[in-house]
């Protein structure tokens, strides 16, 4: 008796907890709440972070770009480790920006180099895969399965599925129009199924593609028709950007940062359902360069121009 | 075969002296922002790789890189 009570607590508390997703009920805003801010004006944690991502255990990875390293932080914001230094050497940085995480191991991409470097998470240089190509973002599926956008003024509009020696094993196109130079330029990520999220930077254009590389929708959250270009010595390049990031939550609702045509410039962020519905959007303290939510659907963002790197617990009201 | 290379390598650097000349203008004279000085000068680098062109291309590449992560990093 005293069991099936038991169980049948358990159960109210995971119907209590689960109930508005299980409802179907729809989002209808996001708060979020702080839990932490590592780095400040008054100390060194960081100079200009870029890139950061977190492990299963809570431990936070950060490159920083000013003092060519990658950091270790743990879940109080203390600073674990810190690895690299300038240089062409393993393990050395030129220009330290996105990081990707499987169970073992941390991989860093570089703004000069045409390589990722890989770490092991006590941030000890472990190789490099070659990568010919400058490397724009960066999903790491898993060690054998390093997806990444590239920078080229030949091949646009594809993500490359890279394996565990550098070679790759799949292009998946996402744009076969032949775009003026950086148009076609994205962010992406996946979501467990193995659905394809991209954002493009400089187009109010957002797609879902299937594990096989099927369109599944587009979508215009700004009605932004014209592109911002501007003629820079012999090129025309993008200026504005409509997107910056895209992040997914564990859910698979997408959180995608709007840049310079957004009402609060680097700030809103758009929250769209799988289905590409949009739910809400919220803002974020300050302008940001990316966003960046973990597993536990902690979100985390940039403050004081890359000083400051903030945690936040994503906090959903249903309807 | 030494003629012809020294032909091209005389073709090359002339190329090379125009552009830089040429860009170096553009840099003076561009009110220019941040990413568009990085940019410039990022791609009057990379063309001391010429008469590798390969390389230039790829550099090339590298600045543009640099042109998107400074717009995103400074855009508000």
């Amino acid at each position: 008796m005293r069991k099936l009570l038991f169980l049948v607590s358990l159960l109210a508390i995971a119907l209590y907890v689960h109930l508005p997703s299980l409802s179907g009920k729809d989002i209808q805003k996001i708060l979020l709440e702080e839990v932490l801010s590592i780095g400040s004006l008054e100390d060194d944690a960081l100079f200009q972070w870029v890139g950061v991502i977190s492990d299963s255990d809570s431990y936070i990875y950060v490159t920083d770009n000013m003092d060519y390293s990658l950091k270790k932080f743990d879940d109080q914001g203390n600073l674990i480790k810190k690895a690299g230094r300038k240089g062409q050497g393993p393990g050395e940085f030129l220009a330290p920006r996105y990081l990707g995480i499987s169970n073992e191991f941390l991989y860093v991409t570089d703004q000069f180099k045409s390589k990722i470097q890989v770490f092991d998470k006590n941030l000890n240089y472990s190789r490099s895969l070659p990568i010919s190509m400058p490397v724009s973002d960066l999903k790491v599926l898993s060690d054998d399965k390093i997806a990444v956008t590239t920078i080229s003024m030949s091949k646009t509009g594809r993500i490359f599925i890279f394996n565990s020696k550098g070679k790759i094993k799949r292009e998946l196109l996402y744009s076969d129009k032949k775009s003026p130079l950086m148009i076609d330029n994205v962010n992406f990520d996946f979501d467990v199924q193995g659905n394809l999220y991209v954002v493009y930077n400089y187009q109010d254009k957002i797609e879902k593609f299937d594990p096989e590389g099927r369109k599944i929708w587009t979508k215009k959250l700004l009605n932004i028709k014209k592109i911002k270009r501007e003629k820079i010595g012999q090129f025309t390049l993008p200026t504005k950007f409509v997107y910056k990031d895209v992040a997914l939550d564990s859910s698979g609702n997408l959180f995608i940062l709007g840049g310079g045509f957004s009402k609060n410039p680097s700030c809103d962020v758009y929250v769209l359902t799988p289905e590409g519905n949009h739910l809400t959007t919220f803002t974020l303290p300050d302008s940001s360069h990316c966003i960046y939510v973990d597993g536990n659907d902690f979100l985390y963002s940039r403050i004081n121009e890359g000083v400051t790197l903030r945690k936040f617990k994503i906090k959903y009201v249903y309807e | 075969m030494i003629l012809q290379i020294q032909k091209h390598m005389k073709k090359a650097s002339l190329i090379l002296i125009i552009l830089t000349i040429f860009l170096s203008a553009n840099v003076s004279s561009l009110e220019a922002g941040r990413c568009e000085k990085a940019f410039l000068n990022c791609f009057l680098g990379s063309l001391r790789s010429l008469p590798n062109f390969t390389r230039v291309y790829l550099n090339i590449g590298y600045c543009l890189n640099g042109w998107v992560f400074c717009g995103k990093y400074l855009e508000k």
